[in-house]
């Protein structure tokens, strides 16, 4: 009988050969990990990202403010003792009211984003697999929702519906879903005609086996790039939103609200109600596309290393 | 070591000592380590190997046409006198193209989509001539017409895609040759294409060398290749060229065991010997650490200590047969190997019961053109076949790309359904079947993929991909697939801590053996192997055929085995079916129709193959089967192959012939005027 490759014994004299068996086997996550890791925007984006979201929910109990009162004699106060970013038009602390508002940012902005990116892969997903006439239906759907202004949506839903989180989140999620679909449908058909999937239907499996067994887990790098990329684009539409005066209502705030808030007062010199909220979405919205870029990066398969 | 390889004069090019590495990350392959040869004017030097020995790698050396990362970091490569390594960049462009041509394996991805063929054989000219753009268009008809470019004049305005493969690879050929060089390196130039085209392809690097007076360095892996057509050949192992001799030296007194080791594993040695092919055991060497000592000695049955201490210098015999090893091989007044085995008896007789029946099938797939996807017509992959797979049999499907062997198989495994006919597996018709039923009986024909690994979810590790079947068929509980799996790994001969890993941890022939155990999970009667061992080396190759065998004798399965190469056919099957066009043309007990063919195809096919024995390689080297595959979407009438036969008569364009049988245990052909065969087994 001859020798296979697995079972060769080890030949005397010769420096052992790496024990691959025993090793425990790197798994595609921990290899996407690895190059993540050595993308350096990506670990300043993730930094950045723990050090907003600590500064907006650990930060309140921490620093304690009043954000539900107004205080009108406390106007417009420039930085200084007890306030250290000064005080808005109607006397909210500012580094306090920019911790609420960064609450409200984050919560809409990460909750439409993964409403919107699992709703619409899920969609694309089946448009893709069923192909033919369910697809171009699909799809022209997509298509004519494409074609309405998004900004031109966002006003007719906010004069329908009275602005609060949830309502923000369900407006957002329903214009940014079409994105991840259309890019979910076009993935999709690329693994659809894999060999592995072909392997699957030739073992007897069926649509939805392979759609979820095959087809959305080998799309995850996608998917988890467009994530990233949907929460700022989130963020930036509740602050859209916020600016144009249909964002969560006083005493509730946002940083897109803040900003327009600020605005108003800039021939006053109001400095402090300006850049402190331009710069938490700026921020918050690079730190995003950063990791975004990594995720991409980390999927790339042939950015991973390989084992020798 | 430096030594030259022989005495003759400074050749066209002389490599002396080339050393050459790939730095990627953190870790620096050794992909060349000391590579001497040389080549002469009107010379083919062929240089062997398996994938990993450098081969590729050397050729681009020459070319300085490295991967990313790739430096050449010690050697010379002289060409006419002149050392290529400290060449500047803008230099060295003068000699690519210009003096050295080259013939990559792929030429779609090497020609560019949006430009005429012409206007790229005519840039070619212009980058090394001062010539008028009109000049530069003549040359270019002039060389397509010189590769054998039918209607040159005309073809030139024609793009890559509305070419053949074959005519691909002539336009690159004359974009290599263009300005004449010296030296042409051609690096597997006919890997992609099929065997009859392969020849022609070949015929027309030969005849150019002869009439150019240049000099050919053919890269390869097929043994049987290099056979015909190249005066000396180098085998190279581990970045280095381990033998070099005249060819026909090389291919009967081969004195290094990894060339000996290479010649046994190819399948037509152990053709009805009823013996295991001999496979090399081990893997190939990890270029990634310097090598001490010799790179075969790991798996090598006469390595010593001294030859896994140190490389063993070059040893020179009369005649030029030069090697390094310690432990040659003797042939002392040896026979030269035999090669044609004796026949042996003992394969399953036609009384098996039939597994698989397969009645008239036809299968159609529409081709749609415009903004509303209209179908214009169909293109007609499979016309009416029928043929019957018996228990324990392998049936092997031989045929061109585009023959429709491949669509039979997966219409079998019910990956696609047929347009019209009948697949009767003991008695239903699997054709007409569907939803639940269909499923359960599918478990009985299972499919084995060309490439496992894209066959297999790389996300999924081996464990979960040998379940899959039983986890989709919902057989057996947990523990039992488990212990299955276990038995699975057993059967193909893996460790058991394989389940562990993922896809892209194994090497080529692992995978392969996964996709094996993967098919056999669902204890199939009959499972159907699509090119099974058509991307592995040589010695993996045998040993993924030999397991094949070992598992069908213990379990009683059926094959059915496609493949392009008659010669893994030939190994592996007892009843051989030849496909052309969508049609089975010769159908009968393996041994018959190798050795006895009917049809004329069949017997092309046979001719074209090429085969590790020189003198017979370069006695066919005129037997070339003329002209390209038809077009399956408007099939020639009558039958199909006579646009290419050289017997075909006007019966043969007004009807169609039937398949008949030609005697009791003879093969059935289909054609008018099959070829009288005669005791001696020549036709």
């Amino acid at each position: 009988m001859t020798l296979t490759e697995a079972e060769m014994p080890p030949r005397p004299g010769l420096p052992a050969a790496p024990a691959q068996e025993g090793r425990a086997a790197a798994s595609p996550i921990r290899a996407a990990l690895k190059v993540f890791v050595q993308n350096r925007l990506a670990v300043l984006g993730l930094v950045l990202v723990v050090l907003i979201v600590l500064f907006c929910f650990v930060g309140p109990l921490v620093y304690h403010t009043d954000q539900v009162h107004t205080n009108l004699d406390q106007v417009t106060l420039p930085p200084g003792a007890g306030h250290p970013v000064g005080t808005d038009s109607v006397g909210y602390d500012e580094l306090g009211r920019l911790m609420a508002g960064g609450q409200t940012s984050l919560e809409v902005g990460l909750a439409a984003a993964l409403i919107a990116t699992l709703f619409g892969s899920v969609y694309g997903a089946i448009a893709g697999y069923v192909g033919g006439v369910v697809d171009g239906l699909m799809m022209r759907v997509t298509d004519i929702l494409l074609s309405i202004p998004t900004l031109f949506f966002l006003l007719l839903m906010a004069t329908i519906f009275r602005p609060s989180k949830p309502v923000l989140i369900i407006v957002i999620a329903v214009v940014s879903w079409l994105i991840p679909a259309r890019l979910i449908r076009g993935e999709t058909l690329t693994l659809k005609i894999r060999e592995y999937v072909q392997a699957a239907r030739g073992m007897g499996a069926g649509g939805p086996y392979n759609l979820f067994q095959h087809v959305l887990p080998n799309a995850i790098g996608t998917i988890a790039v467009n994530v990233t990329f949907q929460i700022a684009d989130a963020i930036l539409a509740v602050a859209a939103m916020s600016y144009l005066g249909l964002g969560v209502p006083p005493p509730a705030a946002d940083w897109g609200g803040m900003l327009s808030d600020g605005v108003n007062y800039s021939y006053s010199g109001y400095w402090w109600l300006i850049y402190p909220p331009g710069l938490a979405i700026v921020l918050t919205v690079v730190a995003f596309n950063f990791i975004g870029d990594a995720v991409r990066d980390s999927f790339e398969s042939r950015l991973r290393t390989v084992r020798g | 070591m430096t030594q030259n390889v022989s005495a003759a004069p400074a050749g066209l090019l002389r490599i002396e000592d080339l050393h050459t590495q790939i730095r990627s990350g953190d870790t620096t392959v050794h992909v060349v380590n000391g590579v001497d040869l040389h080549v002469d004017r009107g010379e083919v030097l062929g240089i062997v190997g398996e994938s990993g020995s450098g081969k590729t790698l050397t050729a681009l050396s020459v070319m300085r046409l490295l991967p990313h990362g790739g430096r050449i970091t010690g050697g010379r490569i002289m060409l006419d006198g002149r050392d290529l390594v400290p060449l500047s960049e803008s230099g060295l462009r003068r000699v690519r193209g210009g003096e050295i041509g080259m013939v990559f394996q792929d030429p779609m991805s090497s020609l560019n989509p949006t430009m005429a063929i012409g206007d790229q054989v005519a840039e070619a000219v212009r980058l090394h001539r001062r010539v008028s753009r009109r000049q530069a268009a003549a040359r270019a008809v002039e060389v397509l017409d010189q590769v054998g470019m039918p209607a040159a004049a005309r073809r030139v305005h024609d793009y890559p895609h509305q070419l053949s493969g074959g005519m691909r690879q002539r336009v690159m050929i004359a974009i290599a040759l263009a300005c004449e060089p010296k030296l042409l390196i051609a690096d597997e130039p006919t890997t992609a294409l099929d065997v009859t085209i392969q020849k022609q392809i070949l015929g027309v690097i030969d005849r150019l060398r002869r009439e150019l007076d240049m000099g050919v360095v053919l890269v390869t892996h097929d043994l049987g290749v290099v056979a015909g057509y190249a005066d000396r050949v180098a085998v190279m192992y581990g970045g280095r060229i381990v033998e070099t001799a005249a060819t026909d030296e090389l291919y009967g007194r081969e004195r290094h065991p990894y060339t000996a080791a290479l010649f046994d594993a190819l399948p037509e040695r152990a053709v009805n010997t009823g013996e295991p092919l001999r496979t090399i055991p081990g893997q190939p060497p990890d270029l990634s650490s310097p090598i001490t000592g010799c790179a075969f000695a790991p798996r090598c049955v006469r390595a010593t200590d001294r030859c896994r201490a140190e490389f063993p210098a070059v040893t020179v015999e009369a005649g030029g047969h030069a090697y390094h090893c310690f432990v040659p091989l003797e042939h002392v007044g040896a026979a030269p190997r035999a090669a044609v085995a004796e026949p042996a008896a003992g394969r399953p007789s036609d009384e098996a019961p039939v597994v698989v029946e397969l009645v008239d099938l036809h299968k159609e797939f529409p081709v749609n053109r415009g903004v509303l996807q209209r179908r214009v017509g169909s293109v007609s992959a499979v016309a009416g076949v029928s043929l019957s797979i018996r228990a324990g049999q392998t049936f092997g499907l031989v045929g061109e790309s585009g023959c429709g062997k491949t669509t039979i198989g997966r219409i079998l495994a019910g990956l696609e359904r047929p347009t019209s006919g009948r697949v009767l597996y003991h008695g239903d018709d699997l054709a007409g079947l569907r939803g639940a039923r269909r499923k359960r009986l599918l478990r009985g024909i299972q499919f084995m993929f060309q490439d496992s690994y894209a066959a297999m979810d790389p996300r999924m590790r081996a464990g979960s991909i040998l379940a899959e079947p039983m986890r989709v068929q919902r057989s057996e509980d947990r523990t039992a697939r488990r212990a299955r799996v276990e038995e699975l790994l057993g059967q193909v001969g893996m460790a058991r801590g394989a389940v562990r890993r993922y896809p892209h941890e194994f090497s080529g022939g692992q995978r392969q053996r996964l996709g094996l155990a993967r098919a056999l999970a669902l204890r199939p009667e009959l499972v159907v192997a699509d090119e099974p061992v058509s991307a592995l080396d040589v010695s993996i190759q045998a040993q993924i055929l030999n397991l094949m065998r070992d598992l069908q004798r213990q379990t009683a399965i059926s094959y059915v085995v496609i493949s392009h190469d008659l010669s893994v056919v030939r190994y592996i099957s007892d009843v051989i079916g030849v496909m052309y066009l969508g049609k089975l043309v010769e159908v009968g007990p393996a041994e018959i129709v190798y050795g006895r063919p009917a049809h004329p195809y069949t017997r092309a096919l046979i001719d074209t193959v090429p085969v590790a024995d020189p003198p017979r390689e370069r006695a066919r080297r005129n037997q070339v089967l003329g002209g390209e595959i038809a077009s399956a979407t408007n099939p020639p009438s009558g039958c199909r192959f006579r646009t290419r036969c050289p017997y075909a008569a006007d019966v043969c364009a007004s009807s169609e012939p039937p398949l008949r049988p030609l005697g009791p245990g003879l093969q059935s052909v289909a054609c008018h005027f099959p070829l009288e065969v005669s005791p001696d087994g020549s036709t």
